[in-house]
């Protein structure tokens, strides 16, 4: 068995120019919050890997990550879509035992090969893509942010809603839900640049979803996922929250709307909850901009105001009738 | 709540009339979502007047979607998206209206376990979002009308069905001509008809025939005769009339069957399109076809009047 | 909303609850493991004449290999191990089959450290499904230029291929009705070795639920040996431990096969089990099942935990330890014996 000590055609380890990132949230269908205990057990995807676990100050589970193969286009604005190859991380991450997000990832590694590898090489760098053909990385990430999703392109939301499905058919979900939601979707992309300082941009576009592009060290990417799941959860519970409020105003069972919505989120709130420290200051900063909590707070508000008032109603009906 | 808009021919103006249920429902305050299933010729775009989908979208429609060629369906909001000035305003109270289009240039397709799987994850998603979920189907017995009982069989929706009622209505729309009303009890009973079918995945005949409402299409009166009609004309009608509601019950499509009827609509024959409050007050539309649809609106939703017809 | 930022200072956390859900033990390891021949189960039955003939055949390259370990800035450590096929046949003489090797293999003057069983492989002794861990592992390799990720991975369960099969294709328009599509390897040079194993089979009519199938499915004898190999090399843990763990030998050796440990310590000065690389020496009919041994483990993701604790122990030593999994594993076929 004589061998030379350098190994022959292995994949050099290339930084990647660009990360892309995709955070579904919605809520898990069932009735009543998972507790830890089952929520671990639900998100052990694969076997041998335990789920990881938070139970303070919000409970929360993340699964092990999934991978998944892709050859694709890569969208751009400007030049051409390259040719990329590799596995796409993913991952779910249940909130509350109610909260659940599919979150998924890809390093963009760029100049490493200009024709596609033995699947060997791929499988040996997970979570990492190659384009074969040249790109610019900023073009990247303002296609990919620019770009929804188009015929023949990454669709790692697409992926993400695939995490989330592996918990619908699972015994410890009931798929009985009591809230009406809609599924939301944040894009992220990171423009990779080593020595720089961290450098964040957030959009809420015209449909409500978020956007964030961010200028940062490859070191700090896995806390900018960390934010970018938070920042999708918190966005999405505004959301859930207000659209129950909405339907609520329309509905002939307000109480059947705004009930499931409180008992369901009222208690999940808290963006600084599991927060890298590093990037605590990225979500002080949005806030001064944004007020996401103070929004969150009113709305809370005015659901529990209209759920009181409604609450008294019944209850004078009641007395009324009984005068009667 | 689901519902499916089946029919035995072409041109029963089932598509129209869903459309119409869809936009009443919504003017409910319901969050209504238009599934097109007709695969072979969508053209629930063409109604709802959104660009560019006159006849499905060219990416990722419900067809790629059940085939598997797509992990999420392409979706519009109707009011965001359509050309129609007057549709696009959300009146105040009213709910979500969103269609999930067709595919440009579907087809037909063999069925199998992997498409009724796609169709139950689709109907799980799109009801955990919506209060209504109208699926309209291709006419007769098609891969949609197979897939779509497949994935409402009781087999399948236990899980849902055990606490409250799993609220499931199939409407069967049909003109009002002898030969429709044949047909469409052709389609609903005969040998390869859509009850021995239901049977056949899992229904018991009594559950699914508890599912099962008619919707009497383009039904005229003496009107379409003319301004003046004669005493013979009005008589003739009548005895028409009575022939095809005997026809109907002997067809087992009577009354107790009957959800609702729309009158034949001038306005719709020139164009499928959704009739609004302000085509009637412009006197454009009959009042009575809103009417109409907002009576069949309000007798959906609403779980007693449902069950009491 | 816009919102532009840049870096401030950040407080240190005093609170840390993280249960870590699986934490990657270090295993001990040696720089080469190497497989010192190879028996189906009625080749050990019979006479000793082949089984003999077969160890002197692999002494000398069991020479080479210690002598060509790439290990580093450390002495060299080589471990042996012997694989026992006793997955499709079993028979209830175990005691005597492993003593006559163990006795012909030193006769031969190849030394055995370790002795495994094939059907560990599959199932281990206290019925964790080891097999299990490597096929849902296992990621088909994507279509040129067409996965997106939007179309859920098409499993064609238990069966693995490295590219696309042959197929007749139905023309519309033609009046011969098909053409036919040769098979394409994905990653070819030039021409394809269109290669499709077979992974497991499970009973004609499966049963619905999960427990009652994974009772019935048959491994395959490549699928097994893919598992035999993750294991060698350190790649296949169960909540962070080997998925196959080393037992010293029993006081006396039992009859029955699914009495024995999963691996077993039969030389106590050993070098560790696990090792950096592997190697296996075998008769050349095995070459075939180790071409699908290969595709298989190729298309094996690592978790990277692990794949992480390997290479930071080599690097520290100084070690080259190839990226691509299936680098680390190689053979020497031997030829015909008469």
């Amino acid at each position: 068995m004589a061998r030379s000590d350098a190994p022959l055609d292995s994949p050099a380890k290339h930084p990647p120019a660009v990360v892309l990132g995709v955070v579904t949230t919605d809520l898990l269908n069932t009735s009543e919050p998972l507790p830890l205990e089952a929520a671990q057990q639900a998100l052990k995807l694969l076997p041998g890997v335990a789920a990881d676990s938070h139970r303070h100050p919000v409970e929360q589970a993340v699964s092990p990550d999934l991978f998944y193969g892709v050859d694709c286009r890569l969208a751009t604005i400007r030049g051409a879509q390259p040719r990329a190859i590799g596995t796409v991380r993913a991952r779910a991450v249940l909130t509350a035992g109610h909260v659940l997000q599919g979150s998924a990832r890809v390093d963009v590694v760029l100049d490493a090969s200009t024709r596609r590898m033995p699947w060997s090489y791929y499988a040996a760098c997970t979570g990492t893509v190659e384009a074969i053909n040249k790109a610019d990385p900023a073009d990247l990430v303002s296609g990919f942010l620019k770009t929804p999703n188009g015929s023949g392109l990454l669709d790692l939301g697409g992926i993400g809603t695939q995490v989330m499905a592996l918990l619908d058919d699972i015994p410890q979900v009931d798929g009985r839900a009591d809230m009406r939601t809609v599924a939301s979707r944040l894009r992220w992309a990171v423009l990779v640049r080593e020595g720089v300082d961290l450098d964040a941009e957030v959009v809420a576009g015209s449909d409500g979803a978020f956007q964030v592009r961010m200028t940062a060290p490859s070191e700090l990417v896995p806390r900018i996922v960390a934010f970018c799941e938070i920042l999708a959860l918190h966005q999405w519970l505004l959301a859930a929250l207000k659209n129950a409020f909405d339907r609520a105003g329309r509905s002939p069972k307000p109480m059947d709307e705004l009930d499931p919505a409180l008992s369901y989120l009222g208690h999940v709130w808290n963006p600084t909850a599991h927060l890298p420290t590093e990037i605590a200051w990225l979500w002080e900063a949005l806030e001064h901009d944004a007020q996401l909590t103070w929004e969150w707070e009113s709305t809370v508000t005015r659901v529990r105001d209209k759920l009181s008032l409604l609450t008294r109603k019944a209850i004078e009906g009641t007395l009324h009738k009984e005068f009667l | 709540m689901l519902i499916f808009a089946s029919s035995d021919k072409g041109g029963t103006g089932r598509s129209v009339t869903s459309c119409n249920l869809a936009y009443r429902l919504s003017l409910l305050g319901r969050d209504v979502a238009y599934l097109d299933f007709d695969f072979g010729s969508p053209t629930a775009g063409a109604i709802f007047e959104i660009p560019k989908m006159e006849r499905g979208t060219p990416d990722g429609g419900l067809h790629s979607y059940i085939l598997g060629e797509a992990t999420e369906p392409a979706r519009v909001d109707v009011r965001k998206m359509t050309e129609r000035t007057s549709l696009q305003e959300r009146p105040p109270g009213s709910g979500k209206l969103t269609l999930f289009p067709g595919d440009f240039g579907g087809a037909e397709f063999h069925l199998t376990d992997n498409h009724i799987k796609a169709a139950m994850k689709l109907f799980h998603d799109v009801e955990r979002e919506f209060d209504v979920c109208i699926v309209d189907l291709s006419a007769g017995r098609s891969s949609a009308l197979d897939i779509s009982l497949n994935a409402i069989s009781p087999r399948v929706r236990k899980k849902k069905q055990d606490k409250d009622k799993d609220r499931i209505r199939w409407l069967l729309f049909h003109r009002w001509t002898t030969q429709h009303v044949i047909a469409a009890g052709g389609l609903l009973f005969g040998d390869k008809g859509i009850v021995p079918y239901a049977m056949e995945v899992g229904f018991k005949r009594a559950d699914f025939m508890r599912l099962v409402r008619t919707v009497r299409t383009a039904v005229p009166d003496t009107s379409a005769f003319g301004e003046k009609t004669t005493a013979e004309q009005t008589l003739w009608v009548t005895r028409s009339d009575d022939h095809l509601k005997a026809l109907a019950k002997g067809r087992s499509l009577g009354q107790d069957l009957l959800a609702g009827t729309t009158p034949l609509e001038p306005m719709l024959l020139w164009r499928e399109q959704v009739i609004m409050d302000l085509d009637v007050n412009r006197r454009l539309a009959k009042p009575a076809t809103a009417q109409a649809f907002d009576k069949l609106a309000t007798k959906v939703d609403d779980d007693e009047a449902w069950e009491g017809i | 909303m816009t919102l532009t930022v840049s870096r401030a200072d950040s407080p240190t956390p005093i609170f840390h609850e993280r249960s870590q859900g699986t934490t990657v033990q270090n295993l001990p390891l040696s720089h080469l493991s190497v497989e010192v021949g190879h028996f189906y189960m009625d080749e050990l039955e019979n006479g000793e004449g082949p089984i003999l003939a077969q160890f002197e055949r692999v002494k000398p390259w069991l020479a080479a290999a210690e002598a060509s370990v790439a290990c580093g800035t450390e002495k060299p450590r080589v471990s042996t191990c012997f694989l026992i096929d006793d997955y499709f046949q079993r028979k209830p003489d175990a005691g005597q089959i492993i003593e006559r090797l163990l006795r012909l293999s030193r006769q031969a003057g190849v030394r055995i450290d370790y002795i495994a069983r094939e059907s560990s492989c599959a199932v281990r002794a206290d019925g964790l499904r080891v097999a299990e861990l490597v096929a849902r592992r296992l990621l088909q390799e994507p279509e040129p230029e067409t996965s997106t990720g939007s179309r859920p991975p098409a499993l064609n369960s238990g069966w693995l291929a490295n590219g696309r099969p042959p197929r007749e294709e139905k023309v519309l328009s033609a009046m011969r009705g098909h053409v036919w599509k040769p098979a394409d390897e994905f990653s070819k040079r030039n021409h394809s070795i269109f290669l499709d194993v077979e992974l497991w089979r499970d009973p004609p009519e499966s049963p619905m639920d999960e427990e009652t199938l994974l009772n019935q499915r048959l491994y395959s004898c490549p699928f097994l040996a893919a598992v035999w190999q993750l294991v060698r090399l350190g790649l296949l843990r169960n909540d962070g431990a080997p998925a196959l763990a080393v037992s010293e030998p029993p006081a006396s050796w039992p009859d029955d096969w699914s009495l024995f440990p999963d691996i077993i310590k039969v030389n106590p000065q050993a070098k560790p089990f696990y090792a950096y690389r592997a190697f296996s020496i075998m008769p050349q009919h095995f070459l075939g099942i180790e071409h699908a041994v290969r595709t298989i483990v190729e298309h094996f993701l690592v978790d990277p935990g692990v794949g992480e604790s390997l290479h930071i122990r080599a690097e520290e030593k100084n070690i080259a330890l190839p990226q691509v999994v299936a680098d680390r594993v190689s053979h020497h076929f031997l030829d015909g014996v008469s």
